[in-house]
């Protein structure tokens, strides 16, 4: 029976023009992404070669460390689009999973049948987690395909199995807006109210809360840098910022309050986009990063825990939209 | 007249009624006073900062000493220009979707329709409804932003700095104004409110985030050798193709003038407010251009419904 309701929610999925449309948009994000990507690869490998001559010509001794220039960071641009096209395309699909069997009517025909309000939750979430997954590996494909095909480039083994665990990480993101959409549409008793509850809390973790920890970063208020405009080195930073230790760990905090921010740090680190991770194994920097897969995990799990609790326990269950 | 007004007053009722957009309003309100108060305080710390660096350059005899950073006096509120682009154009699309759509599933527009009123009049009063809704809204986050600046970063608001703040205030009501007449126009356009508000947060992604982002990648980096710390800094700076794409982008270019205007940007901070408008006429003409060629589609679409 959970098959049979997870089928019938790929086969709706697929007739809903607003998640198309939102799909179809990812698509084309995704692989403008990845030309894009590859293409800066290539502008800064110019940049960088152009700069080094540069300052041999001025006689500099210490020259600038090669930046990161792996192929895998062409996945950057996806990072952010998944971040936001992504997290919506979610919560329409999980609002719509519950949401549409109040506004037909279906909710009471489903649960008049032999099938236990458990089931019916769980064959939901299978059938919303089999399109996500589908998706998440229709977009690593076009990744795979346009990198080689594309950035002309050689995949390592250890470059492979960071961009299945970063794709991995990306469906673990859907999947949490997934469930918030689906939880709060089970618990609210209008399926347009709970969709905009939803948008609001998705603003707050994925606009509101990264925003106010760039707020306070000291760094990011002058362009190129305060530190850097100060003449300082990154171990003068380091000693500087030991003296607003609180304040940093403030603006950690409220950055640790945001699954995009969650998603973003293991991702960014698996990309080799945040330098130091280069040396370390895909494994090691899943372990490296094991707070942010947790921040990714528990609020999923948690919430699908209280939606069951709401659900099962729910007196008004047909009641109208 | 009378019908006009009768009408921007029930939209004002209505809004103010609905504990969504109280909540969304709520939060757009919050986090501007938040954002100002960070502001100063990340200001502070920077000047803090400065004082620490001072002091370990000198135990380490450092002779070169950098100058104080330059802090600019509404670059304090300069958080306020990304959460109107973002929130601020939210709360427009959350005023607006329901103003034709949810009026039709309630039966109330065909009410409306058959009172001495035209249809023109209707498009008309929904936007003075919105307009004072989006007006006072922005009043209350000036007085806030104001009595706030003044209490926590001690710093006096010149007349200069001032005009540059209600410049920057309305420039914010035309923005939010357009994305409440392209809510209001896909309002009449579609019965399911729910599809519309979708459609609108897609339209806004896309403006607010999609674009600029793609633009972003567009841009090239150069980098800056600082001669004190041999340092090198990624310095970004346009090309033709980050400048076309940012085009289709109003939040970019209502982004573009609020850095301007609040003093983001060294080189604009102390020249008159004329010239600065000057440098940025295009950006203000394509936040205005789309805003009203919705609101005339609103106009010929409520005119042209067999049933509104």
């Amino acid at each position: 029976m959970i098959i049979e309701i997870g089928k019938k929610e790929i086969r709706d999925a697929f007739r809903n023009k607003l998640f198309l449309s939102i799909l179809a948009m990812l698509l084309v994000l995704t692989v403008v992404s990845i030309i894009l990507g590859s293409y800066q690869v290539k502008i800064a490998m110019d940049n960088y070669n152009s700069s080094i001559s540069f300052l041999q010509s001025l006689g500099k001794a210490e020259l600038p460390p090669m930046p990161n220039l792996n192929p895998i960071s062409a996945s950057k641009g996806f990072v952010n689009y998944i971040g936001m096209v992504g997290a919506l395309m979610a919560i329409v699909l999980g609002n719509t999973a519950i949401s549409k069997e109040h506004k037909n009517g279906t909710l009471r025909l489903i649960l008049s049948r032999g099938v236990f309000r458990d089931t019916f939750l769980n064959g939901k979430l299978l059938g919303n987690l089999a399109i996500l997954a589908g998706i998440t590996a229709l977009t690593g494909i076009i990744t795979f395909v346009s990198l080689i095909a594309i950035g002309g480039v050689a995949l390592t083994t250890s470059d492979i199995v960071r961009l299945l665990l970063f794709f991995g990480m990306t469906f673990l993101y859907m999947t949490f807006f997934t469930v918030l959409s689906m939880g709060i549409a089970t618990v609210s008793t209008k399926g347009s109210r709970a969709l905009l509850i939803t948008v609001i809390v998705w603003l707050v973790l994925s606009f509101v809360f990264p925003q106010i920890g760039d707020t306070m970063d000291m760094d990011n208020q002058i362009p190129g840098g305060f530190f850097s405009s100060m003449g300082m080195s990154r171990d003068q930073e380091h000693q500087v910022l030991q003296q607003f230790k609180f304040y940093e760990t403030l603006r950690d905090g409220v950055e640790e309050m945001s699954p995009t921010k969650h998603y973003e740090r293991i991702s960014y680190a698996l990309l080799n986009v945040k330098p130091g991770f280069e040396a370390n194994t895909p494994w090691e920097v899943v372990g490296l990063k094991w707070i942010n897969l947790i921040g990714l995990l528990a609020p999923s799990a948690a919430i699908w825990l209280l939606t069951y609790i709401a659900f099962l326990r729910r007196e008004n269950i047909y009641q109208s939209n | 007249m009378n019908g006009i007004m009768t009408l921007a007053r029930k939209e004002v009722k209505t809004a103010f009624r609905d504990n969504i957009f109280l909540i969304i309003i709520g939060l757009f309100v919050l986090l501007s006073v938040i954002s100002v108060y960070i502001g100063s305080s990340t200001k502070n710390a920077e000047l803090q900062a400065y004082q620490d660096i001072l002091h370990l350059l000198k135990s380490q005899g450092a002779t070169s000493l950098p100058s104080p950073p330059a802090i600019y006096p509404l670059s304090v509120l300069s958080n306020i220009v990304s959460y109107v682009s973002m929130i601020g154009a939210v709360v427009a699309i959350f005023l607006g979707f329901e103003s034709f759509s949810g009026e039709r599933n309630n039966g109330t527009l065909k009410l409306i329709a058959a009172r001495p009123v035209y249809r023109d009049q209707i498009v008309t009063g929904k936007l003075l409804g919105g307009g004072m809704v989006i007006g006072v809204l922005l009043g209350i986050i000036l007085i806030f932003n104001l009595a706030l600046f003044v209490l926590v970063s001690g710093m006096t608001p010149g007349i200069n700095e001032i005009i540059r703040l209600l410049s920057f205030f309305l420039i914010a009501f035309i923005y939010m104004m357009g994305f409440y007449a392209a809510t209001m126009y896909v309002s009449i356009k579609t019965n399911d409110s729910a599809f519309g508000f979708m459609l609108m947060m897609i339209i806004w992604l896309t403006i607010s985030f999609v674009l600029p982002q793609l633009a972003e990648s567009q841009r090239t980096f150069a980098y800056a050798l600082n001669a004190t710390a041999q340092t090198v800094t990624q310095v970004s700076s346009d090309t033709v193709a980050s400048k076309m794409t940012e085009l289709f982008s109003p939040a970019a270019q209502f982004q573009n003038i609020g850095k301007d205007l609040l003093q983001m940007i060294p080189e604009t901070s102390n020249i008159g407010l004329g010239e600065v408008l000057l440098k940025q006429i295009g950006a203000i003409i394509e936040i205005l251009i789309p805003g009203l060629a919705v609101l005339l589609l609103s106009y010929k679409a409520a005119q042209k419904e067999e049933v509104l």
